[in-house]
């Protein structure tokens, strides 16, 4: 070969490397398509825990995907949740400028489904529970005055000293009842292209209660819409649970008070007093006592919002399936591990179209899209083909198109050299 | 060597011989009668006009529209979970996993008596997907979607090839939901190149209704 040839030929391949890499959108700075997937974010006790966020994004050539698409429960949040057997968190692209994420939680027996453009990635599985706070009520107490408040003072002595030992008994038997969450299958998933992204959540069987010993028992707070539409706002409060006390309390001190019927008897008489008289106005003292010690409870603890929706950029969408926060107003009253969860995290978009893909079909008539419309268009494209199961340029393809470029840019090299020397 | 024992047992069998043959022929017997009253039950049940189910003609009962879970073609010989899937970007992406089929969510369900169920699965050129034979499919060949209301069968009235174009030209037709009936249709793709897949398999089906005796 004469050095003017070698010359030639090691400036065309040179130069074809360069067409190479300046054409590939593999180099391209911005990806094409992304999404993201967490499963669980928690916040306990001021700091934060979560089973990290596993990220997929597309230069237009290959994917890259960077996190833990199998996670493991963080140990800080297995203390608080009996029953969360199953996380799911996974995202996908494609190098025509689609992606897709899924991810969210569910009790033991859940399964596990690919993320897609399909709408769930757990199926079944029991509930979740999640044990979110303890009420504390160690210093609910009413004081024998407050019992007696008004009684003929013949009574006062013999009511005080058989309702107050019970009454509060029974308060400081409450202790510290827990407050739990029960759910379903909690879930997000989202996708988009390279104009137009959606997103939607799953939850199923969601609701919170309270678990205090007898006779409060099992208190329910609030029951959660299934499938809830886009930012669902749910706030409650501990009203129900004040309710309760004060009925088992009332409970209390009509039971007693009847035993003490022959006791009373003889004290009622000269009062013209009936029993049952006695028994209203001692439960009307003690709900006058209690009341402004469960009055906390009265005020809102739980914001949940669900089927959290946003879209952060024009083709992007951020879905968060159920974000719970227990508010600062429950603080007073409430011993709060847990405060704050969200589950079922994703985010799909913004994603562009690099090129005209070789398998796009054109539209017969492409109404505009945007991320929030709905979907009433009609499929062009059935993409429902692949040539293996694998996905993306087969690794030949990539070590085919690596050599070109090392083998063109080191001719190039030393064909420039070797015109130097001549 | 032989004759002489044959001999013996043609001049008459010996007791155990003979209690052997009673037994034969008692069951035989009892098989023919079985045979006789059972088919007279069968032919009976065409002949004999009645209430009953087994009456003869095909029994099918409408059905309420249910997520479909799960897509049947027995003259393929396969069976696949489906999932919901969406639309992105005007086109319909079937699940990852090439065992499942996918159901786009915007289309009816399976009962539903109007618009049509759109199902679509992936076809791979290695094989093993769950739509690989799609096209096999001729008329009147029974599919079955088996929703949550119970099975909802179907009978191929078609199965065409059509070009990539050629789906986005017809694409209100195959996919609109302001018509159909209640009719399922199938996609995958086909036509493998070598480097891709130049046109979708389309089979279109009518449905029937619940089949009584398998609700």
């Amino acid at each position: 070969m004469s050095h003017r040839l070698f010359l030639r030929t090691g400036s065309a391949l040179a130069a074809a490397s360069v067409a190479l890499l300046a054409t590939g959108p593999a180099f391209a700075a911005d990806p094409v398509a992304q999404a993201s997937a967490t499963a669980l974010e928690v916040g306990i006790a001021g700091h934060g825990t979560e089973t990290g966020t596993y990220t997929a994004t597309n230069d237009g050539t290959r994917e890259t995907t960077s996190g833990d698409n199998a996670p493991a429960l963080p140990v800080a949040v297995g203390q608080q949740a009996t029953n969360l057997g199953t996380l799911a968190q996974d995202a996908v692209t494609t190098t025509a400028g689609h992606s897709a994420a899924c991810s969210g939680v569910a009790g033991e027996g859940a399964t596990l489904t690919q993320v897609g453009d399909g709408t769930r990635c757990l199926t079944g599985g029991q509930t979740i529970t999640l044990d979110a706070a303890h009420a504390d009520f160690s210093k609910l107490q009413v004081l024998p005055p407050q019992i007696t408040q008004g009684l003929d003072t013949t009574l006062a002595d013999a009511v005080a000293g058989a309702v107050a030992p019970v009454v509060n008994q029974l308060l400081t038997a409450l202790g510290n009842p827990g407050l739990g969450i029960d759910l379903g299958a909690v879930q997000a998933s989202c996708s988009a292209g390279p104009t137009s992204a959606r997103g939607t959540a799953n939850i199923a069987h969601a609701s919170a209660y309270l678990q205090a010993p007898a006779p409060i028992g099992h208190v329910d707070l609030v029951s959660l819409p299934v499938d809830p539409a886009p930012n669902t706002h749910v706030v409650t409060n501990l009203s129900a649970v004040a309710e309760a006390v004060q009925r088992g309390v009332d409970t209390q001190i009509s039971t007693t008070l009847g035993g003490q019927a022959g006791t009373l008897g003889p004290l009622l008489q000269p009062l013209q007093l009936g029993l049952d008289t006695l028994i209203d106005e001692v439960q009307s003292n003690v709900t006058d006592a209690l009341g402004p010690q469960l009055a906390p409870l009265e005020q809102n603890v739980l914001d949940i919002v669900l089927n959290k929706q946003s879209q952060p950029a024009r083709g992007a969408i951020d879905v968060t399936a159920l974000d719970l926060h227990l508010l600062p107003a429950a603080r007073q009253f409430v011993d709060a591990d847990l405060a704050s969860v969200a589950i079922g995290h994703v985010t799909c978009g913004p994603n562009t179209r690099v090129a005209p893909a070789a398998d796009a079909v054109p539209a017969v008539d492409t109404p505009s899209t945007s991320t929030s419309e709905p979907d009433t268009a009609v499929p062009t494209a059935v993409e429902a083909g692949a040539g293996s199961l694998d996905e993306g340029p087969s690794p030949l393809a990539h070590a085919a198109l690596g050599g070109l470029v090392v083998a063109g840019t080191g001719a190039g090299v030393w064909g420039f050299r070797r015109s130097l020397r001549s | 060597m032989t004759e002489p024992a044959s001999g013996s047992h043609r001049a008459g069998p010996t007791g155990r011989a003979r209690w052997r043959r009673y037994a034969v022929a008692t069951v035989t017997a009892v098989q023919l009668l079985a045979t006789v009253l059972g088919g007279g039950a069968v032919i009976g049940s065409f002949l004999v006009p009645g209430s009953d189910a087994s009456a003869g003609a095909p029994e099918y009962t409408a059905i309420r529209p249910g997520a479909p879970l799960r897509l049947a073609m027995p003259t393929l010989h396969v069976t696949a979970p489906i999932v919901p899937i969406a639309m992105v970007d005007h086109a319909l992406d079937p699940p990852r996993d090439y065992r499942e089929v996918g159901w786009w969510q915007t289309s009816a369900r399976p009962g539903a008596a109007r618009g049509q169920t759109v199902i679509t699965g992936h076809t791979v050129h290695t094989g093993g997907a769950s739509m690989n034979r799609l096209g096999k499919l001729t008329a009147g060949d029974f599919v079955d979607v088996i929703s949550q209301r119970g099975r909802m069968r179907y009978v191929v009235q078609r199965t065409k090839v059509y070009s990539k174009a050629a789906v986005a030209r017809h694409a209100q037709d195959l996919f609109g939901q302001d018509h159909g009936r209640g009719r399922l249709v199938l996609v995958t793709c086909t036509d493998w190149n070598g480097v891709t897949y130049e046109s979708n398999v389309v089979v279109v089906a009518k449905p029937l209704g619940a089949p009584a005796d398998q609700r």
